[in-house]
Parts: structure tokens; sequence; C-alpha cells
């Protein structure tokens, strides 16, 4: 539950960064990828010509890779996805999370908190390809995505660097 | 959508290569009764008693199929592209069913690849009108396959029926303590096959 609520916060937070960006931190930019901060949350994603977002996103608690494709998905409903990097791929699951007043958006199921970021470090070896392609299982066919993973790899460490600064910093 | 000669070919040679893999029977072999072809939709059964298998060939030439041999059945892609003997792949596979994850085992045979369907969770997946597959390919790449599902109950459980006979039809032959056979898939209750269209066939 919890890990419910805090990737429910995650996707309010993420659905409109346009939205978010007055009360933001300045925009750092990695390659295609740039950043949102607002306080207690950091995110970097890419677009793709076709609209569709890749992201990573950390509180202090939690991360995690999250993907909008700019199409409904099922909220609560679970999805498959493939995923092809330079030399390597995976399969992956992920959760439909709505995300207030924005569509219901993908996010690749997270452990309980605290436990290993397995699927997290899996997709850290696919984050670093010059592109990375994303083909999940909707309508008996495949929606297939492909994301520029130029600064890929420096984004999402800056996300992590930042998240475990504030964990660490004193209260 | 016809077989075309090749992938005929193909299976005939993947069905001989599990026949020899699997054979454990001699007493089935023999009492193998003539080859039989039937259609149902877009999936062709051929076999004979013990040994039989369906298939359908998508516009690209890539064979989904179900086989069975000595009691065993197993659901394998003929994917017309080749890969090493042994090695592991997954697939996502997406159908009206919702997606799941399936693990694959190559088989290489005379320079042909087959990519054996090692879950048995894959026949709750072949329902409605396709199914599709996608495996990862290096450079953010996929191979995607769609297969039409139209015929697929049908023919799997006229596979299952032609390749393992009933039990009562086997009674004369078997000592009352024979083991049953052993199906390596989620395979039809035998009641259940063939009837209706458009169900799970795993069901």
């Amino acid at each position: 539950m919890v890990r419910t609520i805090a990737l429910m916060m995650l996707a309010l937070l993420v659905a409109s960064p346009a939205a978010a960006a007055p009360s933001a931190a300045a925009e750092q930019t990695f390659g295609d990828w740039r950043s949102v901060t607002l306080p207690g949350f950091w995110s970097v994603y890419t677009t793709n010509e076709s609209g569709s977002q890749l992201g990573f996103m950390c509180t202090k608690d939690l991360c995690d890779y999250y993907v909008d494709l700019g199409r409904p998905c099922v909220a609560n409903q679970t999805y498959y996805v493939a995923v092809s990097a330079q030399a390597e791929g995976g399969a992956f699951s992920l959760i439909c999370m709505r995300s207030g007043t924005g569509p219901p958006m993908l996010f690749f199921t997270p452990p309980a908190v605290g436990e290993r970021r397995r699927d997290a470090l899996e997709l850290d070896g696919a984050i670093g390809a010059d592109v990375i392609g994303i083909a999940v299982a909707i309508d008996s066919g495949f929606n297939v995505a492909r994301f520029s993973g130029a600064g890929a790899r420096d984004a999402v460490g800056w996300v992590r660097n930042q998240a475990a600064n504030a964990t660490a910093a004193p209260k | 959508m016809r077989i075309a000669e090749r992938g005929m070919h193909m299976v005939r040679m993947i069905l001989l290569i599990m026949l020899a893999a699997l054979a454990a029977s001699p007493a089935a072999a023999s009492a193998a009764t003539p080859e039989q072809d039937q259609r149902f939709g877009q999936w062709l059964m051929h076999g004979s008693s013990g040994f039989a298998r369906a298939s359908t060939e998508n516009a690209e030439g890539a064979v989904l199929g179900f086989m069975c041999g000595n009691s065993n059945c197993a659901y394998f892609l003929y994917p017309q592209w080749t890969c090493p003997d042994g090695q592991k792949y997954f697939a996502v596979v997406s159908s009206e069913a919702g997606g799941s994850v399936s693990r694959l085992t190559c088989r290489t045979v005379e320079g042909a690849s087959f990519l054996m369907i090692d879950d048995d969770h894959i026949s709750k997946m072949l329902v409605g009108r396709d199914v599709a597959f996608a495996m990862p390919i290096p450079g953010g790449k996929f191979y995607i396959s769609h297969f039409s599902m139209d015929g697929v109950r049908q023919a799997v459980a006229a596979t299952i029926d032609l390749a393992i006979p009933a039990p009562s039809e086997k009674a004369s032959e078997k000592a009352p303590d024979d083991a049953p056979p052993r199906i390596i898939v989620d395979v039809p209750a035998r009641q259940d096959r063939g009837e209706g269209s458009g169900g799970k066939p795993g069901q």
C-alpha cells in the first residue's frame, strides 16, 4: 500500500511536468534527457518524435522507470513489455496507474519499498544504449516506441544522487 | 492461408527430432495409423496416431505450431532466422487474454532453427483473433510475429486426439498400471476438445 501511494504521488507529480515547472528547480539537461525537480521529487525523461516519454523518477524512498505511450491504459492493470537495447533485452511488467487529472501511465512494476531494485537495475543495463526500444503488449499486438539513450545514464545517475543526497542530509 | 512446402518440411523435421528425443514407447510408434490432414480455419493438422502437429503460417512465413509425440506435447515457433542450439530466449506474448512472458529454447535441425516454447501457460494466451510474439533484437528493435488464432482450439484438440489415443482406445494394449501420458503443456480436457469456437484452448 505504501508503495502504491508513493507511486501515485509520483504519477501525480510527473503527469504534467510543464504545469509543475513554475515551482521546479532549474532544469538540467543530459543529452536528450532533461530533468523535472520538485521538493522531495526528482525525475528525468526523454520524449521521442511521437510524443511518448520514457522517464526515471525518485523520491527519498523509491525510484522507478516509467513510460508514457500517449495512449490510454487500464488503471491498475498489469502490462508486459519487452525492452531492447544495444546488445541486451529484457522482459518486464508494468502497472498502469492513474495520475490525477492526467491519463493513466505505465510504471515499471517496482518491488516493495526497501527491496533490492532488481527491475530498475536490469533496466539500468539497457539505459546506456544509443537507442532504447520498448514494446508493450496491448490489444493482441504491440505498441512499440524507441527512445534516445543519449545522456540517459548520466541523467538517471543524477536523479539517484539527488535522492540519495536528500536522504542523507540532516533534517 | 496455405502452409508453404518449406514450412511443412521444416515442421516434419522438427517432429522427427522430437519423436527421436522422446522415443520411449516403441509400441505407440508401431501402432501408427495412416497420416491425416485436417484444416481448421487458418490451422492445419497433420499426423498419425502417436505423432501429430498443428500449425499456422503467417504472411512473413513464420510458423506457430503445436506438436505431440509419444504422449508429449509442446508449442513451437519457426521464426525463419537461425539461433544457436540450446540458446535460451524469452518472448512477450500479446493476445486477447492480455500479456505474458514465455521462455523459449532454440533447437536447430539441419540449419533450421525452431524455438520451443517452454511454458505451459502459452495455451491460455492462444485465444481471440490473433496472438503476437515480440522478442528484442539488439539496437532497440524487435522481432514481432502475428499469428491467426482462427481454428487453433480445434486444431490443437485434433492433434492431441490423434497423437494421444484416449485411455479406453489403448486399454487393450496397456497394462493397468501403465503411467498416463505426460503432457508438457497445458492441454484441453478431452471432453472439452473441439467444442465451440473462440474459447481458450488451454482451459
